[in-house]
């Protein structure tokens, strides 16, 4: 079909040329060009309905990444999908053969280069999150350990003994054997337990980016931004009359959340940017409220129904998820079905915090009705100030990036 | 009579070592203790999906606890989401890859989907699996549902259960509970439709590790039958 248009096409433009010279010539050729990278996409757009459950835009753009070869594969040991950061960036593994004749290449930006078949699938590119979602860092493990320093001070254990008094009274109703028995065993634990000692922490200090924060009597929780730059951690503070008072820092600016109450914040969150930060929590009557850095207080009345808090991508807005509604600063702009689960990770509001696009059993579900299934790999990405969804779609033997703006 | 004693102990010795069990718990530590929390606290739903099985749970728990183990290890790292994708689109000899808490793989699904069926009905599958038809042709639509059935965390231990009937059917008696625990187990971990020899030697060989690089490997049977002791 593609080589007989081609053909009238060419045809055409060889005759008209004869009749009226180059110039006019030089233009149908252009028309010719243009009218066959019509029937391309044409012929593009027909293999992306792989499933005619999709339904794209013209906002959408369609771009053939690399055709894998005959008998190639993606590794699916090998999940490690790489986006870029831009439209054309991507990178893959792929592997043909079986046992010892499997051989992998690697795509890399459209260059195709043999490399060793991966071992293992420890990919550190997990599915981007909509949001800045703050990891939670055990406070015992080793990575703890590159941010936290402990003071300890050292305790003589005690020595186990018996006074007089006590032993008078043993007698009353113990034997002569029993008590030699106990005096015995005693013996032998004062032997075990002399010059034993045992530490305990006497405060932490967090050390970040050449900063020191802290000391701090007890540290309750610490958490690390997306990119690693920023922490956020809770202290806990008890004075003389046992009031309890946890705070909420973060190297990122300089305010703070005082919670008072016996109980730790159930969940901390940040906005994209970290100029803004909130946390849930419960007081000691058990009523549930959102505090933020800037002063706001938003309670949450129904605590068994609460999905979730974050702050949007696009200008940091306070999201809630509640009784499967979505609000947007207090304001519900979406209701997921009653036995819909819905994942906050994989909403993404509009900037102006009308529409929600969301990805769920491998379908992206966009806020102006398109609809695409079975994505390999999704990213937001910047392009000039701009934000645009990007995935990578595998139609018959093409790998296809598509991008949308946000 | 001195070479007869030296040849008894070198046929021995192998045994020994063998079978000298390593403390697991220890070893795993963490991660261990995740798994072994994890039924607790969860109770009450995996005793009912067993019990509706008149299956015996510690011989259930046993099977699966090193897949709990490893799942605990990787749960953070792990990205299904394009073998996902592949799996609707393109099927098992494309993506096959292990979901969830118990480590099903698609393919496994497909199986004991088709051997229960087999062995027990097509309705006996419908009742315990609670979808209204249960497609085993190779489609879209059906690795679609089949997928979603093995997202879900109750439904992964409903496959657990099936694979267990299918076994206990296939493979009925047994001496003592360390053969059937470490048989089953094995053939859980490798491949249950293998025959009987090479589900045994699997059972012997250590393959089994936490986390995506194995330092040491372990034996996927000698755990689940440390587990079903403890």
């Amino acid at each position: 079909m593609k080589t007989k248009s081609f053909f009238i096409i060419a045809a055409m433009t060889l005759s008209i040329a004869q009749a009226l010279g180059q110039g006019l010539l030089n233009k149908v050729k252009n028309k010719a060009t243009q009218e066959i990278n019509k029937l391309e996409q044409g012929a593009a757009s027909n293999s992306s309905a792989n499933s005619t459950r999709n339904k794209l835009s013209g906002n959408v753009t369609r771009t053939v990444a690399v055709n894998l070869r005959e008998g190639e594969s993606f590794n699916y040991s090998e999940s490690c999908i790489d986006l870029g950061a831009t439209i054309n960036q991507i990178s893959f593994i792929v592997n043909t053969g079986f046992g010892d004749k499997q051989q992998c290449f690697s795509y890399r930006n459209g260059t195709r280069t043999p490399v060793p078949c991966p071992t293992n699938t420890d990919c550190s590119t997990s599915l981007q999150c909509s949001y800045n979602k703050l990891r939670q860092i055990e406070l015992e493990s080793d990575e703890a350990k590159k941010y936290i320093v402990n003071e300890t001070e050292t305790h003589q254990v005690a020595q186990p003994t018996i006074s007089d008094q006590q032993l008078k009274m043993m007698s009353a109703y113990m034997t002569k054997e029993q008590i030699e028995q106990m005096k015995k065993q005693l013996a032998d634990a004062q032997k075990q337990t002399a010059n034993q000692t045992y530490s305990t922490i006497k405060s932490r200090t967090i050390q970040f980016n050449g900063k020191t924060y802290g000391p701090f009597s007890q540290l309750s929780q610490f958490y690390l931004s997306v990119d690693n730059k920023n922490f956020y951690a809770t202290t806990l503070e008890i004075d003389q009359a046992m009031n309890y008072t946890y705070k909420v820092i973060t190297s990122a600016v300089g305010a703070t959340i005082a919670i008072s109450g016996v109980m730790p914040p159930m969940s901390c969150i940040a906005s994209g940017d970290n100029s803004e930060f909130a946390a849930v929590v419960a007081n000691n009557e058990g009523q549930y409220r959102i505090l933020t850095s800037r002063g706001m207080t938003i309670e949450v009345p129904d605590i068994t129904n609460f999905q979730g808090a974050w702050y949007s991508t696009i200008g940091s807005h306070l999201m809630i998820l509640s009784k499967n509604n979505l609000s947007y600063d207090g304001h519900v702009i979406k209701t997921f079905e009653g036995n819909s689960s819905v994942d906050p990770c994989s909403l993404y509001v509009g900037a102006d915090g009308k529409g929600v696009t969301s990805i769920k059993d491998n379908i992206i579900s966009f806020a102006d009705g398109d609809r695409f299934e079975y994505p390999l790999k999704i990213a937001l990405i910047d392009s000039g100030g701009k934000m645009y969804f990007k995935w990578l779609a595998l139609e018959n033997q093409s790998v296809v990036i598509y991008q949308k703006p946000y | 009579m001195l070479k007869r004693v030296i040849f008894v102990l070198a046929l021995g010795l192998p045994f020994v070592f063998a079978t000298a069990q390593e403390d697991y718990g220890k070893i795993f530590s963490s991660d261990y203790s995740k798994a072994n929390q994890f039924f607790v606290t969860e109770e009450n739903w995996i005793n009912d999906i067993i019990d509706s099985f008149h299956l015996k749970r510690k011989e259930i728990k046993a099977i699966v606890f090193p897949e709990l183990i490893r799942y605990n290890s990787i749960q953070d790292k792990i990205e299904t989401f394009a073998l996902e994708s592949l799996y609707i689109q393109h099927g098992k000899t494309y993506a096959n890859f292990s979901i969830g808490r118990f480590q099903i793989k698609p393919s496994f699904a497909e199986c004991i989907e088709i051997d229960f069926i087999k062995m027990f009905g097509e309705s006996a599958l419908k009742k315990f699996l609670k979808t209204i038809v249960v497609d085993t042709m190779q489609n879209i639509a059906s690795r679609e549902a089949r997928l979603k059935r093995i997202k879900d965390e109750e439904t992964q231990l409903t496959y657990v259960c099936l694979f267990f009937k299918i076994m206990e059917q296939k493979y009925p008696i047994w001496k003592t509970d360390k053969e059937k625990i470490r048989f089953f187990a094995s053939a859980y971990n490798s491949a249950y439709r293998k025959s009987a020899k090479e589900i045994k030697e699997f059972a012997n060989k250590n393959f089994f590790y936490a986390g995506f690089i194995p330092t040491k490997k372990y034996c996927y049977a000698d755990i689940a039958w440390y587990y079903f002791q403890n």
